[in-house]
């Protein structure tokens, strides 16, 4: 059963956030989400399969993400997966809240290296 | 296709950890994916993928037997019933600064001006608690591994590390603390176990489990006159180890079964590990280290075990359910 109100509520850890990020811009098989998540963050989430077919299994009863249809490539089954609409939102949701740390950040960062010029100089 | 033949095979080994419903939907995409992953890496990479297969296999069948929302009432069970006795046990025995009766029967204390290290972990079961009670996080869903907060975790991890670690400060002699008793180390350490298996789902509730725990704990004290009793396994000796394994076995037996026809199997599930760390410290208690009775009582949990599991899956396999309806116990009223 689906969990949406847990999953509105919930704090992303980074492997789901970037298994969401990755089927942001389209339907995608477990080993692309694998690549793409390696990719998103500069090779430092590296994705067992297990763990990515958990995280799907969680996301999916939670109503974020959907199975997208199967093809047979080289003799293996591929399975793709896809947002749904609750899934972009709370990826949306996610990022703006990402964005808004980096900018609290990025804004004291500049006000650290403002005072520290201002007093070198004094 | 030779080449992988191998590695298919042992991915496959690995894939029957899994359920076989599970296997039956998903096992041809796993491993597809599997070998498009080791196209691209090393043999030992293989070997992490199986491993991590087979964690994430029982990490499913665990989930299977005890659902995320059974998790969380153990977890939160555990946290309320910890810090309870906790505090019970302070209250009652730790804090010889504020009990004159001790100095005045000529008790020694020996850890500071506490009557043992005891005082730790109830300072670590507090910090435990108002780390779970102000933490905003709850029930996640969407996180790949338990879902305390970092700062709940990390207590409860000490908690329990100290559960372990206070009898061998003392064992190991040098300043000549004494800790809390084996009977109460079991019980605080099976409890802070439990704990860590999920996390509390409600504020309110672990308040009020909490709360109902302490009643229960200080009636029990008051009732039976706590006052010139100088032994930290007061509880255990005046109430608990009193009782006939027969009765505790038969009990705990009957109660499961009813609870599993009520409420199914993982609320037989939540029942059992709830009432395990009462029922460790019980054996402990009335056993006081005599290998002869350990080893009766062993067999005796065997032995209750088997009917358990044997009762559990005629159950099962009968398909009987109990359910009370609002209509029928509207009925009960009338009549």
């Amino acid at each position: 059963m689906a969990d949406k109100g847990n999953a509105a509520d919930a704090e992303i850890r980074e492997p789901t956030f970037l298994v969401l990020a990755a089927l942001a811009d389209g339907r995608k098989h477990g080993y692309a989400l694998i690549k793409e998540a390696a990719e998103m963050s500069g090779q430092r989430v590296q994705l067992k399969v297990g763990t990515l077919y958990a995280a799907l299994d969680r996301l999916s009863q939670s109503g974020l993400v959907r199975s997208a249809g199967e093809e047979v490539v080289n003799g293996r089954l591929r399975r793709y997966f896809e947002l749904t609409p609750e899934g972009a939102e709370v990826l949306e949701r996610e990022a703006a809240r990402l964005e808004s740390n980096i900018r609290e950040a990025r804004a004291r960062l500049r006000t650290r290296f403002a005072t520290a010029s201002a007093e070198a100089s004094a | 296709m030779s080449a992988e033949q191998p590695l298919e095979q042992q991915y496959r080994r690995a894939l029957r950890w899994y359920p076989s419903a599970w296997r039956t939907a998903n096992e041809d995409v796993v491993l597809g994916t599997l070998l498009d992953a080791a196209d691209d890496s090393p043999v030992t990479n293989s070997r992490a993928q199986i491993a991590n297969i087979r964690a994430q296999a029982i990490a499913m069948r665990f989930g299977m037997l005890l659902p995320d929302v059974s998790r969380h009432a153990v977890a939160s069970h555990a946290l309320a019933a910890g810090t309870a006795f906790s505090l019970v046990y302070f209250w009652f025995y730790s804090r010889t600064p504020l009990t004159p009766s001790f100095a005045d029967y000529g008790v020694p204390t020996w850890f500071g001006p506490f009557q043992n290290t005891g005082v730790i972990l109830t300072a670590l079961w507090v910090a435990a608690f108002v780390s779970a009670m102000v933490s905003k996080k709850r029930n996640v869903s969407l996180s790949l591994s338990l879902n305390h907060t970092r700062a709940t975790r990390v207590v409860l991890g000490l908690t329990l590390l100290a559960t372990v670690a206070l009898p061998v400060a003392s064992a190991l002699g040098g300043a000549g603390w004494t800790a809390p008793s084996t009977t109460n180390l079991v019980l605080l350490g099976a409890l802070a176990l439990l704990a860590q298996v999920g996390t509390s789902a409600s504020r309110i509730r672990l308040a009020l489990t909490t709360a109902l725990w302490l009643a229960a704990f200080v009636t029990i004290y008051a009732i039976n006159g706590r006052s010139a009793e100088f032994s930290d396994r007061y509880l255990w000796q005046a109430v608990i180890a009193e009782i006939p394994f027969v009765v505790i076995a038969g009990t705990l037996l009957i109660v499961v079964i009813l609870v599993r026809l009520l409420a199914g199997r993982a609320g037989a599930a939540v029942f059992l590990l709830t009432a395990s760390p009462w029922f460790l410290a019980w054996t402990v208690a009335s056993t006081e280290g005599n290998l002869t009775e350990l080893g009766l009582v062993a067999a005796g949990t065997l032995v209750t075990l088997v009917v358990l599991l044997l009762a559990l899956h005629l159950i099962e396999k009968s398909g009987i359910r109990v359910t009370v309806s609002r209509a029928s116990l509207d009925s009960a009223r009338v009549d």
